[in-house]
């Protein structure tokens, strides 16, 4: 049998090995006290609620004359079931200081930024754990989806996956429109925690009624009259009844607004009605 | 017992001692940097991005500290009114008087990298004949999203492979802070000069006295 020998330092560590293991054990027991320190409660939230696949399709726009017959193709992806909350958003800051409301960089949010918590660490009583996160900027929600391994999904994902309440309305579903402007005008001041709207037919709730959700390219609305013009309507004007002209589905009054909202944001924007939900590519 | 694993037993313990005050100081470190004070105000260079310049640079915005930057978004295959951006600051260099041409980058930051490679933008710098004071760059799409979106540049990928977009000039002071956008077209070239001189800090007289000429 091969004798196990001792290098130079192994033999100079041994005698120091209790002490060593002390050292570490301390150590060790002192990270752990910080961690709980930092994160109050005894579970660490999941970053964000569980993905589902939402099933490829086509989205028609709205005000774009030259998208393909059929509406543009959008292929499978995944989209977190709800929103991201108060607690997860909490978990993020947290780990991330520099995206605390008292430091934040004054060009990636505005004074709005996270303005119903009581403190940088501190929910407080307008921002329920479970309720979704609102008072995010832009940039605040992309940096949250880097940091949890995700994206924003796209405007295309996000109106097909608002789009499918087949199951959960039947045969009132041609109504979704009517349905979803009387989600809008009965949103509540103190937000409800997520999970707890309509389901569509991929399993995503909370689509329509209780927020308005952050895009990834949300800026890719051209809505003023700096548009080159080529080929989309986007120089109609949104709110002339000109720009009706070039609606899909004028009767789409749900998704007018929508629009509309999306091209009056600035990146830096934080909104009380205005949250988020992550996706990711299958 | 084998020395082996005594071996191993020390070594862990070994590594683990020298490890923690490292993440003890990572963790130190992420928590004062809340305390530092934040950079200039409304300064550009805040934004973490990374761009590929037409001569094969790699760099983040930050780099053109000091300077002041023209900028505008564009995409090479435009044949509609990026040229006309290209040209109006073309113009506004050669309307510079020279010490402050010396000081004033101008940037042409591609919102099209999936066919603006770096070759590409090489080949179109030559072609617009762009001397050494300019950059054409590309970006990932996240990170020119993170541009478009700080500089309100609003730009959509029609089918036909054209983009629909906002046709806008930015001026940055040496710090990073816009001071002047240019809202529509036709752009006014004198009020860019003018916005130009100014972030540079230059005689405002002088700046007045050059707008006139080029007005005539």
């Amino acid at each position: 049998m091969r004798r196990c020998a001792l290098s130079l330092t192994d033999r100079m560590l041994l005698p120091l090995l209790p002490l060593i293991s002390l050292c570490a054990m301390v150590v060790a027991a002192g990270t752990q006290a910080g961690a709980q320190a930092r994160t109050p409660g005894a579970r660490v939230p999941a970053a964000h609620a569980p993905m589902l696949t939402v099933a490829a399709g086509r989205y028609q726009p709205l005000y774009m004359t030259d998208t393909p017959v059929g509406g543009e193709p959008v292929t499978t992806f995944q989209l977190s079931r709800t929103a991201v909350t108060n607690a997860q958003f909490l978990r993020f800051v947290t780990e991330n200081p520099q995206w605390r409301r008292s430091a934040v960089n004054d060009i990636v949010a505005d004074v709005s930024y996270l303005r119903h918590w009581a403190g940088d660490l501190e929910l407080g009583a307008n921002a329920r754990a479970d309720a979704p996160v609102v008072n995010i900027s832009w940039f605040a929600a992309s940096a949250f989806a880097e940091w949890a391994g995700a994206r924003l999904p796209t405007m295309a994902e996000w109106e097909l996956a608002a789009s499918r309440f087949q199951r959960a309305l039947g045969p009132r579903a041609p109504q979704l429109n009517a349905i979803v402007l009387a989600l809008n005008s009965a949103a509540p001041p103190v937000l409800p925690a997520v999970g707890n709207g309509m389901v569509s037919d991929d399993g995503i709730v909370d689509l329509h009624g209780v927020i308005w959700e952050w895009v990834d390219d949300f800026n890719a609305v051209v809505a003023s009259g700096e548009s080159r013009g080529g080929g989309g309507g986007g120089e109609a004007g949104l709110f002339c009844a000109g720009g009706a002209a070039f609606s899909a589905d004028p009767s789409n009054y749900a998704a007018f607004m929508r629009y509309a909202l999306r091209g009056s944001l600035h990146g830096p924007y934080a909104l009380s009605t205005l949250g988020f939900r992550v996706a990711r590519d299958l | 017992m084998c020395h082996r694993t005594v071996r191993y037993v020390s070594r862990m313990a070994l590594a683990m001692l020298i490890a923690a005050p490292v993440f003890s100081l990572s963790a130190q470190r992420a928590q004062t940097s809340a305390q530092i004070p934040p950079p200039v105000r409304g300064s550009l260079y805040a934004l973490e991005s990374a761009w590929t310049a037409h001569d094969g640079r790699v760099m983040s915005l930050s780099a053109l500290r000091g300077d002041v930057v023209v900028l505008a978004m564009v995409y090479t295959s435009c044949t509609m009114t990026c040229p006309v951006l290209t040209s109006d600051m073309l113009a506004v260099q050669r309307a510079l008087p020279p010490a402050v041409r010396a000081r004033v980058r101008f940037v042409l930051a591609s919102f099209d990298p999936a066919r603006d490679s770096v070759p590409v933008l090489r080949d179109y710098a030559k072609k617009m004949s762009l001397d050494a004071q300019w950059l054409a760059m590309r970006a990932s799409p996240a990170d020119v999203r993170k541009l478009g979106v700080l500089l309100n540049v609003k730009y959509r990928a029609l089918p036909n492979g054209d983009f629909e977009h906002s046709n806008i000039i930015s001026v940055l002071d040496a710090d990073g802070v816009r001071q002047f956008q240019t809202d529509r077209m036709p752009i006014d070239r004198a009020k860019l000069v003018g916005a130009v001189m100014r972030a540079a800090g230059s005689d405002s007289d002088d700046a007045a006295r050059r707008n006139r000429r080029i007005k005539k």
